[in-house]
């Protein structure tokens, strides 16, 4: 439960993250809405899901989430790079985490 | 976050404001699982954090400053947590948070494409 909790964490980081570059492109209402909601509920499932994991474990996988989630979500409606060493670094980051959760 | 600054900050300054806002992550996200860190400060710092990150990002590629970002927040709370805990943190859960934090950075720094 704790990491599913941080895994919707992790997902919620990327509106957050969408919200950022949103802002920083055009700043309105909605975009505003769209960061901090993300973030505020963001954070909300991160200090649940830190009840029981521990604090290192809990941050670099909730970062790692967003930076891939935010990755994918660039190829693909901000035209970022889909190169393989992007898809290997996500690949890596998957790899970590799931790593992360057998040792913990 | 309110305004768009009429002049630009340097680069120099910039790159100030990721490192502050960088520490200041390291003191919130330890803040969200160690109740010694009183509620305010982490709103505080977390809100200060956001803000300089995103000043920083008008100058600088986005992509860089989150690496530097993440990745301070990373090794921080790693350091946080082996002396909040006395050292016990196995080495294995080391590697993968140093592996991901690589990949991390990694991705990041690709990202230039959407820079500009």
């Amino acid at each position: 439960m704790d990491w599913m909790l941080l895994i919707a964490a992790g997902l919620l980081e990327i509106i957050g993250v969408i919200g950022i570059k949103r802002v920083a492109h055009n700043n309105n209402w909605t975009n505003n809405i769209i960061l901090i909601g993300g973030f505020l509920i963001s954070f909300q499932l991160l200090v649940r899901a830190m009840e029981t994991i521990p604090l290192a474990t809990a941050y670099a996988v909730w970062t790692g989430i967003g930076t891939v989630g935010a990755a994918i979500v660039g190829m693909i409606f901000f035209k970022e790079p889909k190169s393989w060493l992007r898809i290997g670094c996500m690949l890596g980051v998957i790899f970590s985490v799931v790593g992360l959760k057998m040792v913990s | 976050m309110a305004v768009k600054p009429d002049k630009q900050l340097s680069e120099a300054r910039a790159w100030t404001y990721v490192l502050a806002g960088g520490l200041l992550e390291i003191v919130w996200a330890s803040g969200f699982k160690y109740e010694a860190i009183p509620s305010i400060v982490v709103l505080v710092s977390l809100l200060a954090s956001f803000d300089l990150i995103i000043r920083a990002a008008k100058v600088l590629p986005v992509g860089t400053v989150y690496a530097v970002f993440a990745g301070m927040g990373t090794l921080g709370t790693t350091i946080v947590e082996i002396v909040m805990s006395g050292g016990a943190v196995s080495a294995l859960r080391i590697a993968f948070i140093l592996l991901l934090l690589a990949c991390i950075i990694g991705l990041k720094l690709s990202s230039k494409g959407s820079e500009a």
